[in-house]
């Protein structure tokens, strides 16, 4: 029995090494629940496996998460009152009017935040989610909305 | 004369049997020899190997040199009691007021400019209850809750940033804290320059922790290799 020590140590460490590629979250490839192997598809290419109604819901959220920053963006630099906003749900735009964000009198000043880019990233039958990109003139910065559908409209309930 | 030749074969027998066990045995610890290592290393070495906390990391080279000791102290202490990135709430103190280093009003004495908040980490002091009422306690065993005072108002903001979501959503916590996108994207971005090398046996990768918390989620269809956009929970896609 001792003669196959060598043996069981050498098939541990073989197992070992084995074990390590397996099932690695960070390798490239790697099985990850649910996930599908189609590969990366860029710009409006991602829309095509949508049907038409999703389209459209995805046009609706992306115009709601649109004039949604519309009112936040000026808001989150103390350029304009909460009032302003449009789109959100109206839990949200209570949170937002009760606490405003705390802004330096340079940033207020200064900056002039305007989206560079955004896109549904993802949608559901309740709920959308968006990301944007936002450059205020000295930096750009990406943020990510929730949406919510409330009856025939979308309207957005969380940021980041 | 037939026996000696007998005993002459099992003796070398025996002997290539032996060199054969010493040649696997040396096999085997030239293979295993790393990995019984590491493991010694990462259990008996590494200090507080085994229970830290998922996803510490310990001060960059850039910390202790921007941030007063006891500040240091205070916020790697929230960190740990609320199991959270310590240097999320530094990111914060040094964004709000530069560590307490700020003159301006309401950092040591009375409210800030918007006439709201106050103290090193900015507490909102106005409405009833105030977020300082809902958080505050008597951290450094002084007889009082002081919004101004680092020892107290440091390990109140992590209570606040736990209660908000953190450390599974830094995003929406630190959006609790300032609704500003700009500001979540300036914590986080100080936070990247506080932070070091991982603690041992915290969870690597653990940096975002939002991310982290989506590429583990379950009811998540990722649609691209990349796992950068989710979709929708299974359910849901069958319910659109």
């Amino acid at each position: 029995m001792r003669s196959r020590l060598p043996l069981f140590a050498l098939g541990a460490a073989a197992a070992l090494t084995a074990g390590c590629g397996i099932d690695d979250p960070y390798q490239p490839g790697a099985a990850t629940g649910t996930a599908t192997t189609a590969p990366p598809r860029a710009g409006r290419g991602d829309d095509a496996h949508l049907s038409p109604a999703q389209r459209d819901a995805q046009r609706q959220a992306e115009r709601t998460a649109r004039a949604f920053l519309a009112g936040y963006l000026p808001y989150s630099y103390g350029q304009a009152n909460a009032r302003e906003i449009r789109a959100a749900t109206p839990a949200f735009l209570r949170e937002l009017a009760a606490h405003p964000p705390r802004v330096s009198a340079a940033a207020r000043q200064a900056a002039r935040p305007r989206v560079r880019q955004l896109r549904v990233s993802g949608l559901d039958g309740s709920r959308a989610y968006v990301l944007a990109q936002i450059e205020d003139g000295s930096r750009t910065y990406p943020t990510s909305l929730t949406l919510e559908r409330h009856g025939h409209r979308w309207l957005v309930a969380t940021v980041g | 004369m037939a026996a000696p030749a007998v005993t002459a074969t099992a003796r070398a027998g025996v002997l290539l049997w032996h060199r054969r066990r010493a040649l696997l045995w040396l096999l085997a610890l030239v293979i295993a020899g790393p990995f019984a290592l590491a493991l010694l290393v990462v259990v008996l070495i590494a200090p507080g190997g085994g229970d830290s906390p998922v996803g510490q990391f310990r001060p960059s080279a850039l910390a202790p040199r921007d941030i007063p000791p006891a500040y240091l102290s205070a916020y790697e202490a929230a960190g740990k009691r609320y199991e959270l990135g310590w240097e999320y709430v530094a990111a914060i103190g040094k964004i709000e007021t530069d560590h307490g280093r700020s003159t301006a009003p309401g950092v040591r004495t009375g409210v800030n400019a918007a006439g709201c908040c106050a103290g090193p980490m900015q507490f909102s002091i106005v409405g009833s209850p105030s977020t300082w009422d809902r958080y505050a306690a008597d951290d450094n065993g002084d007889g009082r809750p002081d919004v101004y005072d680092p020892a107290d108002a440091i390990p109140a903001a992590g209570r606040y940033l736990q209660a908000s979501g953190a450390p599974a959503h830094w995003d929406r916590a630190l959006f609790a804290y300032n609704h500003a996108a700009w500001y979540v994207a300036d914590v986080k971005h100080q936070a990247q320059l506080y932070r070091g090398a991982s603690v041992p046996g915290s969870l690597a990768g653990a940096g975002n922790p939002d991310a982290a918390a989506l590429a583990s989620d379950p009811n998540i269809t990722w649609t691209h290799p990349s796992r950068s956009s989710p979709i929708c929970a299974p359910a849901e896609c069958r319910r659109g």
